[in-house]
């Protein structure tokens, strides 16, 4: 049996909403005591649709939030308790993809110090070892070296996404959270997106925690599925078995909506 | 017996860089009671082509040649305040982003009954106000005699669409031009409207023409599909033997791009549009 990297426990995000002075507040149950593994190595595909959970997962996951209760161990350890170095040891490990290119990168920087900065930030590399690394990066995704110094806006959107993959790759992370990566890309550009993130697992043995709403693009990159609504888990299944044979209700509302020829 | 009929149509945008033809000589025709799509990646003129059978062009924007005839008279050739009354009672529009396209300071009823009060003028007020509740009714909105006093701000994303569709189909036109209209939808939400648009077409008899970069959505609800790129529409054929048979690369290309489940081993590599390709070289395949 292949290692496991995260083991989630019964974990809850719940947030409050002041309704007034003198009301109750109203408690959101974004994410409802949810449990599953991811193992290394897998893409492990969240999906449901918007309001379900899946993106307050990924928070979780990367402590961009603070869970209400429940644990996310990561090779062991529990996250949730991880504080100053330690954490910065742990978000070295674990990086994200955004799902808008076009918001996720800073306008005023040029590609090279985009890619660079998580080296900047988190290693005692040289500007010249930081150069060369990230032109390393880019060479990995695609990118033509001479686009070292360009900034954002000069590319399409797809050639943004990949700033955004190399820049989750300078650390060498362990897993990559890839939020909706491929969701604000033309047709045609989504499948260099998804041959590339395939690529790079294969050669970086990474594990991804990969979130969709888009079913045909999850069947065709997932290893398992976790299918999300309102907050709870309905079903987590290899990818076979959930399209072959899917239990619960809202999976079978779900892969319905798959679009089919009009009669 | 087509509707409109698009003939050598040029728009043309004008700046200091040069002329950009972003539709550039395309003709079509969208039947009665049938639902064309255009499909295209973003920049391949599938908006422009909609913005200019309404003529809603702006500098440094021009709609330089080309016919858009419906029933017999060409649109292009109409005053402003004619085409005024096209808009909204013969060919009606609706957008992508429904969170933005309605006004947070009007009811929702406010907003479709001021379709009503601009082309149905005989109507008096208590009509128009049955007539908006049909309406709601119509798009399956529950309690429409509520949700008349709602703001928008009060409905998710799947109703407002709902109610953008709602305004479009008030004064039933003949012509619903649809730009995207479900690609900021949920997909359990887009399966619905999309339905929801089949269930009018057959019920009124509406032409559609819809505008998407979605091929599962084209899949869904076309007749007819017409694939644009650059400007040009390279392949033009029904929905049925585009699907079974693309012959242009380009459509080839588009095609293989989306991964089908329980077709595309998983996986695999995905073909992919190649940028270095003019697609433009290969001859158009118009069916």
């Amino acid at each position: 049996m292949s290692e496991i990297v995260y083991e989630i426990k019964n974990l809850k995000k719940h947030y409050e909403i002041n309704l007034g002075l003198f009301k109750k507040p109203k408690i959101i149950k974004a994410v409802n005591g949810i449990s599953f593994n991811v193992k290394k190595g897998e893409v492990l595909s969240i999906v449901g649709e918007s309001g379900c959970g899946k993106s307050t997962t990924a928070k979780l996951i990367l402590k961009i939030e603070e869970p209400t209760s429940g644990q996310i161990l990561f090779e062991g350890e529990d996250i949730t308790k991880l504080q100053h170095h330690e954490l910065s040891e742990y978000r070295k490990k674990v990086q994200i993809i955004f799902q808008d290119p076009y918001s996720s990168l800073n306008p005023r920087w040029k590609v090279g110090s985009i890619i660079g900065e998580p080296l900047k930030l988190n290693t005692d590399m040289s500007d010249k070892e930081i150069k060369e690394r990230v032109l390393y990066l880019m060479e990995k995704v695609g990118m033509h070296p001479d686009w070292f110094e360009r900034y954002p806006h000069q590319f399409s959107g797809g050639q943004r996404q990949r700033i955004g993959i190399a820049r989750a790759l300078a650390l060498n992370p362990e897993v990559i959270v890839c939020d909706e990566p491929v969701s604000a890309l033309d047709v045609s550009i989504q499948a260099q997106v998804l041959n590339l993130l395939l690529d790079l697992q294969e050669e970086f043995n990474l594990t991804y925690i990969f979130i969709s709403h888009d079913l045909s693009v999850v069947e065709h990159i997932s290893d398992r599925i976790v299918v999300m609504y309102y907050g709870d888990i309905v079903e987590l299944k290899s990818v076979e078995d959930l399209f072959n044979n899917p239990e619960a209700d809202y999976t079978k509302k779900l892969l319905s909506a798959i679009p089919t020829i009009k009669e | 017996m087509n509707l409109l009929e698009i003939k050598n149509l040029k728009t043309y945008f004008y700046s200091d860089a040069g002329v950009n033809k972003a539709v550039n000589d395309i003709s079509f025709e969208i039947p009665k009671g049938k639902t064309v799509c255009i499909v295209g990646e973003s920049g391949s003129g599938k908006s422009i082509t909609s913005l200019s059978i309404m003529r809603l062009i702006d500098p440094p924007g021009k709609i330089v040649d080309g016919e858009v005839i419906f029933e017999g008279t060409d649109l292009l050739k109409l005053s402003d305040k004619e085409m005024r009354k096209v808009r909204g009672r013969d060919i009606s529009m609706i957008f992508q982003e429904p969170m933005t396209s309605l006004n947070p300071s009007y009811t929702v009823g406010y907003q479709i009954d001021e379709a009503l009060r601009l082309h149905q003028k005989q109507l008096n007020k208590k009509q128009r106000f049955e007539k908006v509740v049909e309406s709601l009714e119509l798009v399956g909105i529950h309690n429409p005699r509520e949700k008349y006093r709602e703001y928008p701000f009060k409905l998710s994303g799947g109703q407002r669409q709902r109610v953008m569709i709602a305004i479009a189909m008030a004064c039933e036109p003949k012509m619903l031009i649809a730009d995207e209209p479900t690609t900021a939808l949920d997909v359990t939400i887009q399966a619905q409207v999309l339905d929801l648009m089949n269930d009018l077409q057959k019920k009124k008899g509406t032409s559609i023409l819809f505008i998407t970069h979605d091929l599962g959505v084209v899949y869904q609800i076309a007749d007819e599909v017409v694939v644009m790129y650059k400007g040009h529409i390279v392949e033009k054929a029904s929905a049925k033997e585009l699907f079974a048979d693309p012959r242009h690369p380009y459509t080839k290309a588009l095609l293989h791009s989306i991964p089908v489940p329980g077709v595309t081993p998983r996986k695999s590599k995905l073909d992919t549009v190649d940028e270095n390709v003019d697609y433009l070289s290969f001859p158009k395949e118009i069916r």
